[in-house]
Parts: structure tokens; sequence; C-alpha cells
């Protein structure tokens, strides 16, 4: 049996996922809030072939049994949720977020049955956007890019006055002040709910940068076990501080030199495996010449 | 009798299983903890050959010794250190391992000889998971993730353990985990060291210490077992040199350079055995086929 030639195709497979995972990383390197992915390697199940009693020869260092790996595989893909560099835009609809933590959005989606639903989803890209609510001349919906709103700290999508001027605070407050007069009043016209995921490889990517949790993990009681909310007027000290930052977008995580070093990695890795076939391809044509 | 005809063919057998060894060794370049594995072949026992029916009255005469071939004995594992890399992922942790054994000076692959001649290998420390069915495995491979119940688990879904014997669940946390170099998990907010479910024991990851290493018998997705024989694992002692780095993650410590030597020595012994088999074969038709022709 040509093992060589087995364990050498299971692991190019694997390193043909991960290449389209660094592609798909080095695609995004300038969409905002993207955090790039990490795959990881493990060794694929190892066969122990017995051995006769009688091999147990002085000077033999491990117990009976030779031991044969049958290549590698991919086994998880990783999220990396480190920060980003935050750039400036000036735009007060931009909001960043400094630290581990992720907004909430109302995903308006269709469930098994084809009714719409609200779904929670959680996103790091901050770029906002005012939508007008039909029927409704007082107030403006916050949204994302694709429309769906921001939640708040009431778990509602966030209102804000029409032809106030609107700034946020650190903490997420969201505050609202006459235009053209300084000094109006400004109230606070909500909270924006900033959670951290405390099972961060539980969030699943959904696209448009956006994380959602696993059907299996939506039941209302779970969701906030594993997205916790944080107040913020308690994360804004300490050795790992959360605070939002208006006016800037987070720009994505990744580092096309790093991306480049593993692109180089992989390649070579693949060249080797692929030597590996060859040279089990010769010892197969070795054996089937022996009687030439 | 050809012996040499079967003393080629187990040639041919031995080099396609360190043909087989390289090439696992070189797909596990990128698995993380991976330790490299060596073949050792050893000869046959040796056979006394001694020349029999000499002659009329001779008495039998000694030949000289044979061995009958050769055959892959053992697969040794390299536990030499993987390198170091970040990867800013807070529930990946290295192990770098270096303990000393008063009175031994390993050598650069952990290999030292004692005062009876005999040869020690540097004692190992490994991370202590419980597979699904709770029995204790070890492993290098750091990069735990934390599941729906809180545990952190491998990527096959071991769990990994305390120094209590239990999985470690974190519960509560204020701010980010903390894990010191010798496996205490402190909040980095609080900076005490989080409790484990009951609310008393402070969590502490369980470092197991192999003394022998090479008792160790290989499973597959990064796990190791013990050979129920060998002497059992110890819990990391404070003067051991291990430090548990947060944030970094061990890689394969496979050298692409020497396995892909070995495949290729390999391939050419292999040949050479094929080349032996083909002049027994000759021999053999010429002693069918030509001797004794008319």
């Amino acid at each position: 049996m040509n093992n060589s030639m087995i364990s050498a195709s299971a692991s190019m497979n694997g390193l043909l996922q991960k290449l389209d995972i660094i592609a798909n990383n080095m695609a995004n390197q300038n969409t905002d809030g993207y955090k790039r992915k990490e795959a990881s390697f493990e060794d694929l199940l190892t066969t122990i072939k017995q051995q006769h009693a009688s091999q147990q020869l002085q000077g033999r260092q491990s117990p009976l049994g030779i031991t044969v790996g049958s290549g590698a595989r991919l086994s998880q893909i990783q999220i990396n949720m480190a920060q980003g560099v935050l750039k400036t835009t000036e735009n007060p609809y931009d909001l960043a977020i400094e630290g581990d933590a992720l907004f909430e959005i109302g995903l308006r989606t269709t469930d098994a049955d084809g009714n719409p639903i609200t779904r929670p989803a959680w996103t790091r890209n901050g770029a906002l956007r005012v939508a007008l609510i039909a029927g409704d001349n007082q107030n403006s919906m916050l949204t994302i890019s694709d429309g769906s709103p921001l939640i708040g700290t009431d778990n509602e999508p966030i209102l804000v006055p029409n032809g106030r001027q609107i700034t946020i605070d650190q903490q997420g407050n969201i505050i609202a002040t006459e235009s053209n007069n300084p000094n109006g009043a400004s109230e606070v016209v909500g909270r924006i709910k900033i959670v951290r995921a405390t099972r961060p490889q539980l969030l699943e990517s959904r696209g448009e940068n956006l994380y959602v949790l696993p059907d299996a993990l939506s039941a209302p009681g779970q969701v906030e076990q594993v997205m916790e909310q944080l107040d913020l007027t308690l994360f804004d000290t300490g050795s790992a501080p959360v605070r939002i930052r208006q006016g800037f977008l987070e720009g994505s995580n990744v580092d096309l030199a790093a991306e480049m070093a593993e692109l180089i990695q992989v390649q070579r890795a693949f060249q080797l495996n692929a030597r590996a076939i060859t040279s089990a391809d010769t010892l197969m044509n070795l054996a089937n010449t022996l009687r030439g | 009798m050809l012996r040499g005809l079967y003393s080629a063919t187990a040639g041919l057998i031995a080099q396609q299983r360190k043909h087989d060894s390289a090439t696992n060794n070189i797909t596990n370049l990128n698995t993380p903890g991976f330790k490299q594995v060596n073949v050792v072949t050893r000869s046959f026992p040796e056979m006394l050959i001694s020349l029999v029916n000499g002659g009329p009255g001779q008495t039998t005469k000694t030949i000289g010794t044979l061995n009958g071939g050769v055959f892959a004995e053992e697969g040794l594992d390299t536990f030499l250190q993987g390198d170091i890399m970040p990867t800013d992922n807070p529930t990946d942790i290295a192990i770098l391992s270096n303990i000393q054994v008063p009175g031994l000076q390993f050598d650069a692959s952990g290999k030292a000889v004692n005062d009876q001649g005999e040869h020690v290998f540097q004692p190992q420390a490994f991370f202590t998971v419980a597979n699904a069915e709770g029995e204790e495995r070890y492993t290098r491979d750091g990069k735990f993730s934390v599941n729906e119940d809180g545990e952190w688990v491998t990527p096959t879904g071991n769990r990994l353990l305390g120094v209590d014997g239990q999985p470690i669940v974190i519960d509560s946390l204020s701010g980010n985990i903390q894990i010191s170099p010798n496996g205490r998990i402190f909040d980095t907010v609080t900076g005490e060291q989080v409790l484990a479910a009951d609310g008393v024991t402070p969590l502490t990851i369980r470092v197991s210490v192999i003394e022998n290493p090479h008792q160790l018998i290989r499973e597959g997705d990064g796990n190791y077992r013990l050979d129920p024989n060998a002497e059992p694992a110890r819990l990391l002692r404070d003067d051991d040199t291990v430090e548990l780095l947060q944030g970094y993650m061990e890689r394969s410590n496979v050298d692409s350079t020497a396995q892909m030597v070995d495949m290729m020595s390999a391939l050419r012994a292999y040949e050479a055995n094929q080349k032996v088999v083909q002049f027994y074969d000759r021999n053999m038709d010429k002693a069918v086929n030509e001797i004794g022709r008319v």
C-alpha cells in the first residue's frame, strides 16, 4: 500500500483550502471592519501497526507497535479579532470601536417558513446612515449600509430626531443638539448597545461584515450568555478599555506582509507535497518493474 | 536458497516505511505542535552460517554470521522545541519546555548518557486534555477555542484540563484572560486568579511532564497517550524550566530540508534493493533456463 501518496494528497487538499483563506484575507485588506481569518492544521489519524512481542529487542526506545500517520487536514478556521487601525473620516456618522467589542444590528431575514423575522447580528463596521422612516416626520433611524437598524441598549432600533446635530460620546451615548444653535438644548436620545463575544469562536461570518450565531445558539437566553452586553462607563479605564470613536472607521486588520509570508509558506509546502507524490510514484514504478 | 533475495525484499519494505514517514512529516509542516518522526531500522537477528556436508570425513565448518534482512523497528518522535509564532489570539498557548535533570547534560536532540551508560531522554511538558471518553491525552497543540459550554477545547473537541483534573470552564470574567507562565489564569481587570465553577479553586492549566517522552504513543489529531506500563505523568513543578506563552503557538518542528533528503535517500535505497532483486532474478533465470542446456 502506498501510504505516502495518500498522505501527501490529503494534505494538498488542506493546503488549497488555506490558500483560499489567504486570498480572501488579501482581497479584504481595504474592507472596513474586516477581521482576518486564520486556518490551522492537525495531523490525521495515526494507525498503529501491531508488532509481535519478539520484536521488543534490547535497545528499543518506544513501546511495541509502529505508528503510521496519514497526512494533515485543515482543522479549524478562526477569526482573528485583533484591533484594526482607526482612520479619520470626519463624518459624524462613522463610528469605530476601540477595544474588544461589537455593535449589534437587527438583521431582517426570513425564517424556515419564509416569514420575515429580525435576528441579531454583530459587526465592527460602524459606517452608519440615517434612514427616513415612512410615516414619521419627526425621527430617522440609524442603520448600516444595507438598511438594517443599529440596536440601542433598550434592544430597539435607535431613532434620532430630524434636523438635529448628532454627537456620540466615547460611552456610546447619542446626543442630539439643535443645529445652528450652539447654546441650544441638547438631549441624550439613546445609547448604542455594545457587546463582547465571550466565545468568539462561535461567531459565524455572514458576509457584508456581519457575524451571526449559529441557529442552535439563537435561543433568547443563550444569546445573552455568549454575547455579553457591556456597560461602557465601566470600561473607560483599565488594561483593556472599550471606547467608541466618532468620526473614525476601523480599517481591516489584514497585514499584507504577513499574508504574503503565509502564502509563500503554503506554496512551498504544496510543492514539497507534490514532490512527495512524484517520489511515491517512482517507488510504485520501481515495484512494477521488479520483473523488468 | 537465495538468502539475499529475501534480504533485499525486506529492504524494500523498510525503505517504503521510511519514505511514508518522511512524507507524513512533510505533510505536517504546518501542523501546530507537531513533532517529527524518524523511523529507526534494525537488522534481522544474526544467523550463524555453517557448511554442511563439506566432503567425506570433514566436520561441519563455520562460515560466519549473516543478517537475514532489515525491518523498520520503531518510529521515534523528535521532541525538539518548535518555533514560537505570535497569533494574537488570547486562547492560543505555546509551551516552551526545556526541563533539566540534575547531573545530566542533554544534547541538542534531547538525549544524554547517565552514569550507568544508558541513554536518557529529556522530560517534556504537555497540555493535558480529556477526550470524548474522558481519558487523559497529551498534546503540544495549544490552539484552543471556547465551546458553547465555556470549555476550552482543541479543534477535535478534547477538553483542556486544570490541575484538579476537571475541564477548564470560565464563567464570569470582568476583563480579558491572562495566562501566567506557570499556567495560572488571571482576570486582566481585577488582577485576581479566575475561580473554577465551584467558586473556590483557582484555575490553573494542568501541564503534565512525561519523564521519558518516547513512552508516548501517537494517536493522531496532535494527541499522544502514555503507554500503560510507563512511569505516570507528573504535574509541573516550580523548578521545571517550562513556560506557557499566551497568544503564541508552537509551530511544527519538521525540518523540511532533512525530510526531503530522507525521502530521496529512501527512494534511492529502494531502487538499489530493487536492482538486487533483479540480479537474483537473472541468476535464477540462468540457473533454470541455461544451465544444463545442451
